[in-house]
């Protein structure tokens, strides 16, 4: 043979072997994702600009704008007002009592002082499981260094506002000096911000997220847990309101869910046949004050097989958060029909105290990844059509208003974000 | 471009941009990479480019990136390509493994154009689109190309024929 067609002859046996070249699963599914986060970018940026033109100053688009330098030389005491209100704005994110206080101030001028803002955040800090890694430290570290911030700032708040009601010409030296006194707490504020925001999009842009853990906190906040699968735990969502559990009511944690038009939605019944079940176990003689301050998930192990939910719950009457009242409790779905697949189950495992049963949470979670979990839990979360797609969907709230849904639609595996404040919907990214 | 034109060039095209990136690496996680980053690319271009013109875009695009890894700092603290075993990402058979690596040997400027030719089958002015460089340009490499793998294919059969005597 000689060299020329034994040149042509390694040419196609070149081409045959780079034809079998093809992308692989993991590079296509990640490749995807990553065009979808990059997009998802812009949506967003362009709802802030669409909603900063409309009239009505919106709490989450003003407090994730750029600050705002506020100028002394505005002459209009409602222009300066306006301005101020601006800045309050960018101070509200670290709680929805702290949303409220902003609200308020738009309608009357005035608000009422708000004492839970940070006690909220300690007892959030001091509920965080003892294992979370850096990742959740990070956070947390950030998280309290907000609410701190607002602390500084809430006295301000609450002498400009009881001073604009009614408005004096005092009221305006009062004006002046919160603004100023704000000014740099501002810029600190909005790094922390931007700072937060940034390690919640890393954990939403992780591959393996994993919902761990829900805390329902006794100062009636809800906090969920998501892990990457790695050990790494963070905290992402805060603000729900905790509804105070009864022996024979369903918990219904209200999160704030609006449709597109703004209109509330039904309540997400989150722990309905949860307490069903632990209801069960209740002597009817006394009296309890149940809380359901954790859920977890179970997995039977079997290859496709059943998943389980697990719930806790505290008498907090008792002051014995750590002596469990009686109750985890747990019903299978299939992933397939996501629907029950037998009547609910119950088991008590009393006196288990909170280390244990941590431990036997974290037993639980390896098994579980991110869309399993929206599978098993969705059913409890239906949001009323407001998703016309969402058989399986699940929220996440952050510190901010701000709901996240993944829902499993058939194939495609959508994430939304909603703006809790002004009731918009965007479909951040369609995950393969 | 809108996100639904990008999902969609991306489940047409990402096993050829793959490939052309992999013609000038030769390094799998490098191509991937490059065609990771050209379809992100595509992401902010502009949504009025016509249907045609985007693969011969993320081609050019996905050559270019591949290119500047080549020159780039982190590639020349690795090794060569001689000294590498690159195509142990692609479970390619011992065989293929050792035509890779001679068609490898080929200097860049002369491999990537013969490969988008021979290999996918783009035409000379494709070819020269795709690579910016003009017509002849593309040609005159391709002549190179092939010559410098006769070569290289004499030279292999003429080791492989010594080796042999050895033994």
């Amino acid at each position: 043979m000689n060299s020329d067609s034994h040149a042509q002859d390694v040419l196609a046996e070149y081409a045959d072997a780079a034809k079998s070249i093809h992308a692989s699963q993991r590079f296509r599914a990640e490749t995807l994702r990553k065009i979808r986060m990059a997009d998802a970018m812009q949506p967003r940026q362009e709802s802030k600009q669409t909603r900063a033109e409309e009239d009505e100053p919106a709490v989450l688009v003003q407090t994730k704008q750029p600050a705002k330098p506020i100028s002394h030389a505005e002459s209009s005491k409602k222009a300066r007002l306006q301005s101020f209100l601006a800045t309050a704005a960018a101070f509200v994110l670290v709680s929805g009592t702290a949303v409220m206080l902003y609200q308020k101030a738009k309608e009357q001028q005035s608000v009422t002082p708000s004492p839970n803002s940070t006690a909220s955040s300690a007892a959030s800090n001091a509920a965080a499981p003892s294992y979370a890694k850096s990742l959740l430290e990070d956070y947390q570290s950030t998280r309290s260094q907000l609410a701190n911030q607002f602390a500084q700032a809430e006295p301000l708040f609450n002498r400009l506002f009881a001073a604009m009601n009614p408005p004096t010409p005092e009221s305006m030296e009062v004006l002046t000096a919160t603004e100023t006194a704000l000014s740099p707490m501002q810029q600190s504020y909005l790094q922390l911000e931007s700072q937060r925001q940034k390690q919640v999009d890393a954990l939403c842009q992780a591959d393996d997220v994993i919902l761990y853990d829900a805390v329902y906190h006794a100062d009636g906040k809800l906090e969920l847990c998501i892990a990457n699968g790695t050990d790494e735990t963070i905290t992402v969502s805060r603000g729900c309101s905790l509804v105070e559990v009864s022996k024979n009511q369903p918990i219904s944690g209200k999160i704030p869910s609006l449709d597109r038009n703004g209109t509330e939605l039904m309540p997400h019944s989150v722990g309905m046949l949860t307490m069903e079940g632990i209801s069960q176990n209740l002597s009817a003689e006394k009296q309890y004050c149940l809380t359901l301050f954790n859920c977890g998930f179970r997995y039977d192990g079997t290859d496709g097989g059943s998943r389980s939910i697990v719930f806790s719950a505290v008498d907090s009457g008792q002051n014995l958060p750590e002596m469990m009242l009686a109750s985890e409790t747990w019903r299978n779905y299939s992933l397939e029909t996501n629907k029950p697949t037998s009547h609910p189950q119950l088991e008590v495992l009393e006196k288990l105290n909170a280390k244990e049963r941590i431990q036997a949470l974290q037993e639980c979670i390896p098994a579980y990844r991110f869309t399993s979990e929206v599978c098993t839990f969705s059913p409890q979360i239906r949001t009323s059509g407001t998703l016309d797609n969402g058989l399986r969907e699940i929220w996440y709230l952050t510190d901010d208003g701000t709901a996240f849904a993944e829902c499993l639609n058939g194939e495609e595996y959508h994430f939304y974000c909603l703006n809790a404040t002004n009731g918009t919907i965007n479909e951040l990214f369609l995950a393969p | 471009m809108q996100r639904r034109r990008v999902e969609q060039a991306f489940s047409e095209y990402v096993d050829t941009v793959l490939r052309a990136a992999w013609h000038v690496t030769g390094e799998m996680h490098a191509a991937e990479d490059c065609t990771q980053e050209a379809f992100l690319r595509l992401l902010a271009a502009s949504d009025a480019m016509e249907e045609d013109r985007v693969l011969p875009w993320l081609l050019r695009t996905a050559i270019n990136l591949a290119k500047d890894y080549l020159k780039s700092a982190e590639h020349s603290r690795t090794v060569s390509l001689e000294e590498n075993d690159t195509f142990m990402q692609t479970n390619f058979s011992p065989r293929d493994e050792s035509i890779m690596n001679l068609v490898m040997q080929l200097p860049q400027e002369v491999r990537v154009p013969m490969c988008l030719h021979f290999v996918e089958g783009y035409s000379i002015d494709e070819t020269a689109e795709m690579l910016h460089i003009p017509r002849s340009t593309v040609a005159s490499r391709i002549r190179r190309a092939r010559k410098k793998l006769k070569e290289l294919t004499k030279f292999n059969s003429q080791e492989r024929r010594m080796h042999a005597h050895e033994f």
